[in-house]
């Protein structure tokens, strides 16, 4: 049962939602998130504006909603014309404007040309329902339902599509211990890479020393290619709020940290509106919802280092300090930011909670394989026709997510490897990449899933170069605690130098080998324990590749210009690179 | 965004501004500088010892902080800056030539030197790779061409 806050809330943001989704009105709405914007969205958007003025359409409503995840197709664009469904535009740029504008506002021609989709079951015309097309029919969106739909912080506008409910349920039905019990028996794992099981993290919490207790949200997201994170804040800030709550009632922390790169100007500023508009309406702050429970959420921003993604480097930086990892024990949940109990979760993993509560710890578990339940987050990058985010339950084939939701290689060309999991993840030859998403199985590949980075190489790509760069980034990265690593990671990247420059000797890869086994016994945290995986199974897939480098002095792809290239590699290189 | 060559005096008045908004906050030390650094685009040489100052840092803590955070641009004031993301997905979409371009743009005798050009740190954008930002602000799908054409319209 609803409690009487929650059915006022409701009734309340209904009454907003509907100043938008009128249905006697036609509705437009642009897709935007720092992705989108970084492609002219917010130049689609002036132009949808202007171009409704000039055709004397005041009527029609214009409205930002968050990204719906097709980066390839920004700017994407929605409209719905009355008592009409909603058809999904891709490619809009502000010079196709005024002729789609005119076209289905004015003449009844829903230009199916430009259309991804319907977003309704049965097709409009010659437009397919959205659901049914390749890159969407074997997603499943938990955490992106709203993604699209909604003004990002606009609380109305997710308390209508079902927000806060589980919140209300959890507070005002189920004792904290509860809620960790369904989020242990749901199976939801840590979603930031570690997989650890959520509810037995939780738990420790409960043996802390009485007083202030902490969660910090780990929105450092350091790797490369991996996006996420950021997306869940960007699109729909009050799923993690929710999330937080929920989360922080079940450990009884008085306060929330979100850790997140200042650099995310979208992210923090739609981030900052869901928190007002949730204090206003009296979700945050003391007394959540008429109850006892008092919870405060602050936003930390920071300046971006890939090892913050370490929990005690995290409380470091939240501490304002330079984030290097702090020795354990004392663990976090005796001893953690400003010496309060802490526990830190990745963003995705809170963002999972309300959904957890609202479908019950055993029908979540159904979802996904039996070692890992629920959904994956995709990031979907590098040489592919279609570059984004995507959701989908765990196990689907991980060549099925390549060539159908990813579309295949970029203009025609054959993929001929991935890298999942960022840098501290691993490469593998497509050909490996005939098996389930799913996180064990990929680890026991060397090519973790991790925060569910998927960065995609044709067969174009020079594996040393791009191994090379995964390199130096971890160099970069290396916080220089710990001598193995700080060393290592250096002495690593001179040797690719020097095989690229063509003075490559026979040893080389041994010798990286030998590097990287002292940086996995020697390091404190993650990174030197892990950077040297991705070498090793880099060379693991392409052996040839690397002995043509070191050996032969012979680039394939002619990316390495100091090497011998093939035959046409000067016509290769002087390709536009676009 | 930019300083739009305003001197260097007033850049440290903003620094010193900014900066004392956040003294007397428990761990202020990073928000604050982050806080300069997109009030300006960089972070001046001097801040270190303005926020040593006026935050009740030692020098070393705040150039440890500094040093530590990859979005941190220590430097010059300078018209206009040009990042170009380096990390894999850029890299394989070609950043090394777009890099090339801008470099060239910038030094040839026919170029425009009015921008500085810096490697900044991966900002996430991977689905739009490869990316640069003129005046810190990101644009995605860039060519060579694009790149150069952007950089010749700065004054």
């Amino acid at each position: 049962m609803p409690s009487a806050a929650y059915t006022q809330l409701r009734r309340r943001s209904l009454e907003r939602w509907e100043e938008w989704e009128d249905e006697s009105f036609t509705r437009i709405s642009v897709g935007t998130s720092a992705t989108a914007l970084s492609v002219g969205a917010g130049e689609t958007l002036a132009a949808i504006i202007r171009e409704l003025e000039r055709l004397g359409q005041p009527d029609v409503r214009v409205l930002e909603v968050g990204d719906i995840g097709f980066s390839w197709a920004d700017p994407v664009v929605h409209i719905a014309l009355p008592r009409q469904p909603r058809i999904t535009y891709g490619n809009v740029v502000p010079e196709s404007v005024p002729k789609l504008l005119e076209d289905v506002l004015t003449k009844g021609d829903l230009r199916a040309d430009l259309a991804l989709g319907v977003q309704a079951p049965e097709a409009t015309g010659d437009i397919p329902p959205l659901d049914s097309q390749p890159w969407m029919r074997d997603q499943l969106r938990l955490v992106m339902a709203n993604y699209g739909h909604i003004e990002p912080g606009n609380l109305a506008h997710y308390v209508t599509r079902g927000g806060f409910a589980s919140l209300d349920r959890a507070i005002h039905e189920m004792a904290p211990q509860e809620v960790i019990d369904v989020v242990r028996e749901s199976g939801l794992r840590g979603r930031g890479g570690a997989l650890f099981p959520a509810g037995v993290k939780w738990s420790f919490m409960l043996n802390a020393p009485p007083g202030d207790r902490y969660l910090a949200i780990n929105g450092e997201e350091g790797d490369p290619a991996a996006f996420t994170d950021a997306s869940i804040v960007e699109n729909d800030p009050h799923k993690l709020v929710e999330g937080i709550l929920i989360a922080s009632y079940a450990m009884g922390a008085t306060r929330t940290f979100v850790h997140i790169r200042a650099e995310y100007q979208v992210a923090v500023a739609r981030l900052r509106r869901a928190l007002e508009e949730a204090e206003q309406a009296g979700l945050v702050g003391s007394g959540v919802m008429g109850t006892e429970f008092s919870h405060e959420i602050e936003i930390e921003a920071t300046g971006h280092a890939y090892i913050c993604g370490e929990e005690t480097a995290l409380m470091e930086s939240v501490e304002g300090k330079r984030g290097a990892p702090r020795p354990r024990p004392p663990f976090p949940a005796q001893y953690g930011i400003f010496g309060r109990p802490t526990t830190v979760n990745n963003v995705k993993t809170i963002a999972y909670v309300p959904t957890v509560i609202e479908m019950g710890a055993e029908a979540f578990a159904k979802i996904g394989t039996e070692n890992a339940s629920g959904t994956a987050m995709l990031s979907l990058s590098g040489h592919i026709e279609r570059p984004g985010i995507a959701e989908v339950p765990v196990g689907l084939n991980l060549q099925t997510v390549i060539a159908d939701i990813a579309g295949g290689g970029r203009d025609g060309k054959l993929v001929k490897a991935l890298q999942c999991g960022g840098p501290l993840g691993g490469i593998m030859s497509i050909a490996e990449a005939d098996m389930p998403t799913e996180f064990q199985a990929m680890t026991a590949k060397g090519s973790p899933l991790g925060s569910g980075g998927i960065l995609v190489f044709d067969q174009d790509t020079c594996i040393v170069d791009a191994v090379k760069i995964v390199a130096e980034f971890n160099e970069e990265e290396s916080c220089g605690k710990c001598f193995p690593c700080r060393k290592g990671t250096s002495q690593i990247v001179h040797i690719f130098e020097s095989i690229v420059a063509g003075h490559g000797e026979t040893g080389d890869l041994e010798k990286i080998a030998g590097i990287g086994q002292t940086m996995v016994t020697g390091s404190l945290c993650g990174l030197g324990q892990l950077a040297p995986g991705v070498l090793n199974n880099a060379v693991k897939y392409f052996p040839e590749e690397f002995a043509e480098h070191v050996n032969g002095k012979y680039c394939r792809t002619g990316t390495c210009s100091a090497l011998r290239g093939p035959v046409s590699a000067s016509e290769e290189t002087a390709k536009p690179t676009s | 965004m930019t300083t739009d060559g305003s001197t260097i005096e007033e850049d440290r008045r903003i620094v010193r501004e900014t900066l004392s908004h956040y003294s007397g906050h428990r761990g202020a030390l990073l928000m604050a500088l982050l806080d300069v650094q997109y009030k300006l685009g960089y972070i001046p040489e001097t801040t270190v010892e303005d926020a040593a100052e006026l935050l009740d840092y030692s020098h070393p803590e705040v150039w440890g902080v500094l040093t530590f955070y990859s979005d941190f641009k220590v430097g010059k004031e300078a018209g206009h800056f040009v990042d170009v993301c380096i990390d894999t997905p850029c890299h394989v979409g070609g950043a090394r030539e777009i890099w090339s371009a801008l470099e060239e743009a910038r030094k040839s005798p026919e170029g425009n030197p009015s921008f500085q050009l810096r490697r900044t740190s991966c900002p996430r954008l991977c689905s739009q790779a490869p990316l640069i930002a003129v005046d810190m602000r990101w644009h995605g799908r860039m060519t060579v061409e694009r790149a150069r054409e952007f950089v010749a319209g700065l004054d």
